[in-house]
């Protein structure tokens, strides 16, 4: 069946069978997505569940290849789980759209998975993932893309390094595109959407929808009517390209009408800033009292409003006599370039515009250059090495050869060839504060009834019969920076949970505070527990209150260290050499949690000289350098 | 529903998602990757694939969705179990069909905008023809693939694509194992997007910029003025205090800690940005120029150096170079490659930033200007007319001058039937791929006697049992061989990791899906740099390790 026989050629009997029964919970369902999906349902495994919040839009077509045209506006989740299944007809898949944030996901939901993998474009999911998997005990195969860069890696609580114990960039590089076209909430939402919308709509080449009717139906007939009808309003900007008004028309509709458009929809704006009209005749009026040179703007410093309207005016007008004298009659296109000044200048003045009306600070063109120039498309190649490997960490995961896992690295360099770098999984960091915690699950039946001074109470009585819990008398409870409860504030002790807002799947987390330095004595580190409902078999009879796990969990022991490689003996060991070092440089402007590696070959160095080596080869920026020992390498050899 | 009928209902929307395509796809797909003539190459590019497997078509996937213009699957083999199993674009109920046209149906369904076509006849055959459309199908693609192709055909089509020119990417898998080697006589690469660090010039100014350095009096600006200076002017101010400027004697080591400490005093406040920046530029930035190595080493290029052939004169990267050469060796440019008027970020006021801009462009025009002087002249030299060359391409290779890269490669010919592997293969021990290497070509051989690949049993009833006997003595057998190729390419003293060996001999020389997708994606990664001359291929072998998640690469 399937590829069980490969498999058991190669890993033996028992590993294929856990392929095929291991029950693996895919979040996200875009790039990596759609090729991890089919790579695992053509890798016998059989049991597969994909959550994706996002719905399948335009230019994900390009390589999201399990998606369609007809496929716009429906749930990447559905429509990828569909195609496996079509495929795979005795699959057993599932699909759900939804925030994995969401409480109904808890530790509860996870724990039914043998393993999580992570196909996640943005950094705060991967985050949650990355906590909900360490208190639900589940393994976690990790992704990220970025251009023609990489990387997996396996985490295990206690076991492995997790997502958060090296700081992560907090840019992201994808947006849902509701945020994009409706609520922008920080500058680089504005300037993808003069970027990637904006600009390419007004500029780029011409799309010609008509076709799109052929595969109308019922059901989303009204999506496609949306589509169209932004696609006609859009194409009559571009007609009026040439004319004087061309900057008027253009203005007009994208920050009078639309702006109109979207404040009538007053639940949007119930949690929200409303965003501000703008006006194209006061702000024309007030540019002509301003000494501003849209020919030489300044790029360092961010523009007025009226400089901006000066500078959008000036360059709508430039980009439009371009494409006029480009050719006659057809229309060419412009295709942004963050070297062309008009380009960048009218995407930078639009961006501001955008963040006048919904209240975003102000980026400068420098800064939008800079933004602009790093929105690095998803590129299918690298998905395809990036999934192929995951599969194969997951083989590894599921039949507990945990031992073989490793972080891998998709790189490119001009400099080096070699495309795929890997490295044995690395030891936990004992000072993180996300998986140096004991994860515990808090069972509460009634959440309207249940107090915190109940759960303080029964914290108090764990501490004294429960040594290897580790908690002393005076504790502080906390949500995330909330602080709930602790010697000198009792306010909230006979509020409800309920009253408290920590629902099913909340965290808080139960710290000692009777220690100077928590984390020097063996196993203090702070709790942090789960808040769920009873378990499923105990429903009939609930209990009031309950912790489990606490006598689950093992004592923080060290990864054993990779045992030489039975079947390939030849292993890791040969590549190593003492002075070679890696330095991984987590660059805080790259890529979202996307490490990139630098070779530097050193003897010795400190951290200060390593940095002085990365900026000599152009790695700038605040960066934290981790030490690997790597295969040795005569290339690249930097020396002071 | 079958992924077939997905795919056609896909086929159905055809011409709205080419429009859908052609508009996001030069824009968003490679569009901040790859520059537009990359783009516009992939969009030329005729691919011929010699075989229909997984790996074939997971290449294929990844060149097909970008929108390479065509290509063309070679293949007699016929679709059995085992393919429907592995290759995603294959349907279980398409067992008996050739497999070609299989893939090619599925393929061609995602992205209506390419044309596909399969070719059902044998590899060997079709290479074995003198008929000219035959002859043509290799010689006339942008690029040849052989996936999966036992060593006569890679020998054959080797042969034939290296006469023509044509890059030839070669690629299998045996278990967990993969490995890829590209074959072209030379490939030249322009828009190398190489991170070759900007070329200030602070130690050797140009007049423009010297004018600049002296107009600036530091003394005279206020503290929040002088917390606005662009850094490299700060450096210039330094080594014109410390009379190091002009000079082509490179700082010593003490000389730039003086540079650093004056620097420091310099500034109004300690720790002032710019002056910091100032500080780290020195070590990067107080050096004499020197021509990056992979340039020199092309202007100095035999190709270059010598006058210009029938095949040379036809060649853009050559005449170009040709050109930079006597750029090089006129008087205007002291011997410096062309500037490309790039700054770095600094911290600077803006009209500050923009001045020192506007002067490094300026000369990174006049550079240009003079470049395409020689330009004109090397082809008028040439007999070729003036737009023989266009002025962007001018233009781009003049702004990569100190990017350029050429890569000269062996052929898979020479490697598997001459004797270059006996200078080069020190290197596959080197960087510990021998074992892998030389297991690879012991499958090839073993099944080049025994008919089979080793592990997979003759007869074919039970071709998918493992039989652990018939494992052991092909490992043996496997392990014999591979030593004597070991020993054949003077590599006496190491002997074939017999682990290793049992583990290939275990594979029989399967195909797993995961390792042929990721396989897939370095192999259409490299189908892109070599069709469209932007990023640098690899020129070695490399080996993927799927269990190790690792390539390895050895240049042979």
């Amino acid at each position: 069946m399937r590829t069980t026989e490969q498999l058991t050629r190669i890993f033996g009997q028992e590993a294929a069978t856990r392929v095929s029964t291991a029950r693996l919970l895919v979040v996200g369902a875009g790039g990596i997505g759609c090729e991890l999906l089919k790579d695992l349902s053509m890798s016998g495994f059989q049991h597969i569940e994909a959550v994706d919040l996002d719905t399948i839009d335009l230019s994900n077509l390009n390589r999201q290849f399990l998606f369609q045209r007809r496929h716009i506006k429906r749930p990447k989740s559905e429509v990828a789980i569909q195609a496996i299944r079509d495929f795979n007809p005795g699959i057993d898949a599932h699909a759900r759209q939804a925030n994995i944030k969401e409480p109904t996901f808890d530790v509860d939901w996870f724990s039914q998975f043998d393993l999580v993998l992570n196909a996640l474009d943005n950094l705060e999911a991967r985050r949650h993932v990355n906590t909900v998997c360490l208190a639900a005990h589940v393994p976690l195969i990790e992704s990220g893309t970025a251009g023609y860069l990489g990387q997996v890696t396996v985490i295990k609580g206690g076991e492995t390094e997790c997502f958060e114990c090296h700081p992560k960039p907090v840019e992201r590089k994808t947006f849902p595109i509701c945020t994009i076209r409706s609520t922008p909430s920080a500058p680089i939402h504005c300037i993808v959407w003069a970027k990637n919308y904006l600009f390419a709509q007004l500029f780029g080449e011409r799309q010609d929808d008509e076709d799109m009717t052929a595969e109308e139906d019922a059901e989303n007939m009204e999506e496609l009517k949306q589509l169209r009808e932004e696609s006609t309003a859009l194409a009559k900007l571009a007609e009026a390209m040439g004319s004087p008004e061309f900057a008027r028309v253009v203005f007009e509709k994208v920050f009078s009408s639309d702006i109109a458009r979207l404040l009538s929809m007053a639940d949007m704006w119930k949690h929200r800033q409303p965003p501000t009209q703008l006006d194209y005749d006061e702000l024309e009026s007030a540019a002509l009292d301003s000494d501003f040179d849209p020919m030489s703007p300044g790029t360092h410093s961010a523009m007025s409003l009226t400089d901006a309207f000066a500078l959008f005016k000036y360059t709508a007008a430039r980009l439009a006599q371009r494409l006029d004298s480009d050719e006659q009659g057809t229309r060419g296109s412009i295709s942004f370039d963050k070297d062309d000044e008009d380009a960048l200048n009218f995407v930078a003045a639009t961006a501001s515009l955008r963040s006048y009306v919904f209240g975003i600070d102000q980026t400068s063109i420098f800064e939008t250059k800079a933004m602009a120039g790093n929105i690095i498309p998803a590129i299918a190649t690298t998905n395809a090495v990036v999934a192929g490997m995951m599969v194969t960490q997951a083989i590894m995961v599921v039949s507990e050869q945990m031992s073989r896992c490793h972080t891998a690295y998709v790189s490119y360099n001009s400099k080096r060839s070699r495309s795929v770098l890997s490295e044995p999984l690395a030891l936990p960091n004992p000072v993180c504060a996300v998986c140096r915690r004991r994860y515990l699950t808090l069972r509460v039946a009634d959440l309207s009834r249940t107090t915190l001074g109940d759960v303080v109470d029964y914290l108090h009585m764990l501490a004294e019969t429960e040594n290897n819990l580790y908690l002393g008398e005076d504790i502080s409870v906390v949500e995330g920076s909330r602080i709930l409860y602790d010697l000198d504030f009792e306010d909230n002790m006979e509020k409800s949970m309920e009253e408290l807002g920590l629902w099913r799947g909340r965290m808080i987390t139960v710290a000692r505070e009777d220690l100077d330095d928590v984390e020097s004595v063996a196993g203090t580190v702070p709790v942090v527990l789960s808040i769920a409902g009873p378990r499923v078999e105990d429903a009939s009879q609930p209990l009031d209150l309950d912790i489990e796990g606490f006598e689950l969990i093992p004592e923080f022991a060290p990864l054993p260290p990779p045992t030489p490689d039975e079947a390939v003996p030849n292993g890791d060991q040969l590549h190593f050499a003492d002075d070679d070092v890696a330095v991984v440089v987590d660059d805080s402007d790259g890529d979202e949690g996307l490490a990139t590696l630098h070779h530097v070959k050193v003897d010795n160095i400190s951290d200060e000289l390593a940095k002085r080596k990365l900026s000599d080869i152009g790695v700038r920026g605040e960066s934290s350098i981790k030490r690997r020992a790597v295969a040795t390498d005569d290339e690249a050899t930097i020396s002071e | 529903m079958l992924l077939r009928e997905t795919l056609q209902k896909r086929g159905v929307d055809g011409a709205a998602q080419r429009r859908a395509a052609h508009s996001t796809r030069g824009n968003v797909v490679f569009g901040d990757v790859l520059t537009e003539s990359g783009q516009t190459a992939l969009e030329g590019a005729r691919v011929c694939v010699f075989g229909s497997t997984a790996l074939a078509a997971e290449t294929l996937k990844n060149l097909v969705l970008p929108g390479i213009g065509e290509f063309v699957v070679v293949d007699d083999g016929v679709v059995g179990e085992q393919d429907t199993l592995t290759n995603f674009f294959v349907q279980t109920d398409d067992q008996g069909k050739m497999r070609a046209e299989c893939i090619v149906q599925g393929l061609c369904e995602l992205n209506p905008d390419v044309r596909g076509s399969a070719v059902t006849r044998s590899p060997a055959e079709l290479l074995a023809s003198s008929d000219p459309a035959d002859i043509q199908l290799v010689a006339s693609a942008t690029l040849v693939l052989a996936c999966g192709q036992p060593e006569s055909v890679i020998c054959a089509l080797s042969r034939r694509c290296w006469q023509a020119h044509v890059p030839l990417v070669a690629a299998d898998y045996a278990g967990f194992y993969a490995r890829v080697r590209t074959s072209i006589p030379e490939h030249a690469v322009v828009e190398s997007h190489a991170d070759t660090p900007s070329d200030l010039r602070l130690l050797t100014p140009f007049p423009a910029l010297r004018n600049y350095i002296d107009e600036i009096d530091l003394d005279v600006l206020d503290s929040t003025d002088l917390a606005h200076v662009p850094y490299p002017l700060i450096v210039a101010k330094a080594l014109k205090a410390l009379s190091l400027d002009g000079d082509a004697a490179a700082p010593t080591i003490q000389q730039k800690r003086e540079l650093r400490d004056l620097i420091g005093t310099m500034a109004p406040v300690p720790g002032e940005e710019n002056f910091v920046q100032a500080v780290d530029a020195v070590t990067q930035h107080c050096k004499p120029y020197s021509t990056p190595d992979a340039v020199d080493e092309i202007l100095n290029d035999p190709a270059a150096v010598a006058p210009l052939t029938d095949d040379t004169k036809v060649d853009h990267f050559w005449l170009l170079v040709s050109a930079l050469r006597a750029y090089m060796l006129s008087d205007y440019s002291l011997g410096m490659l062309p500037l490309n008027g790039s700054i770095p970020d600094m911290k600077a006021d803006t009209k500050g930033y923009i001045a020192l801009q506007r002067i490094y462009k300026q000369k990174a025009a006049e550079d240009a200007a003079q470049f395409a002087t020689h330009v004109a002249r090397e082809l008028t030299d040439a007999g070729l007319p003036a737009d023989f060359i266009s002025s962007d391409e001018v233009a781009v290779f003049c702004r990569n001058a100190s990017n350029l890269r050429l890569l000269r490669f062996t052929s898979l010919h020479d490697e598997i039937e001459g004797d270059s592997l006996c200078a080069t293969a020190e290197n596959l021990v080197v960087a510990d791929v021998a074992s892998h290497y030389a297991l690879f070509r012991a499958s090839a051989r073993f099944e080049a006697v025994h008919g089979r690949y080793p592990g997979v049993s003759a007869s074919p009833n039970d071709a998918e049992m493992l039989d652990d006997e018939l494992v052991a003595s092909d490992t043996v057998k496997l392990i014999g061989i591979a030593n004597s190729l070991l020993a054949e390419w003077g590599l006496e003293s190491t002997t074939v990791d017999e682990n290793l060996a049992m583990e290939f001999a275990r594979s029989g020389h399967c195909e797993l899906h995961n390792i042929s997708s990721m396989t897939g994606g370095i192999v259409s990664q490299e189908a892109i740099k070599l069709i469209t001359h932007q990023y640098v291929p690899e020129n070695s072998l490399c080996i993927v390790d799927g269990v190790k998640a690792k390539s390895y690469v050895a240049k042979i």
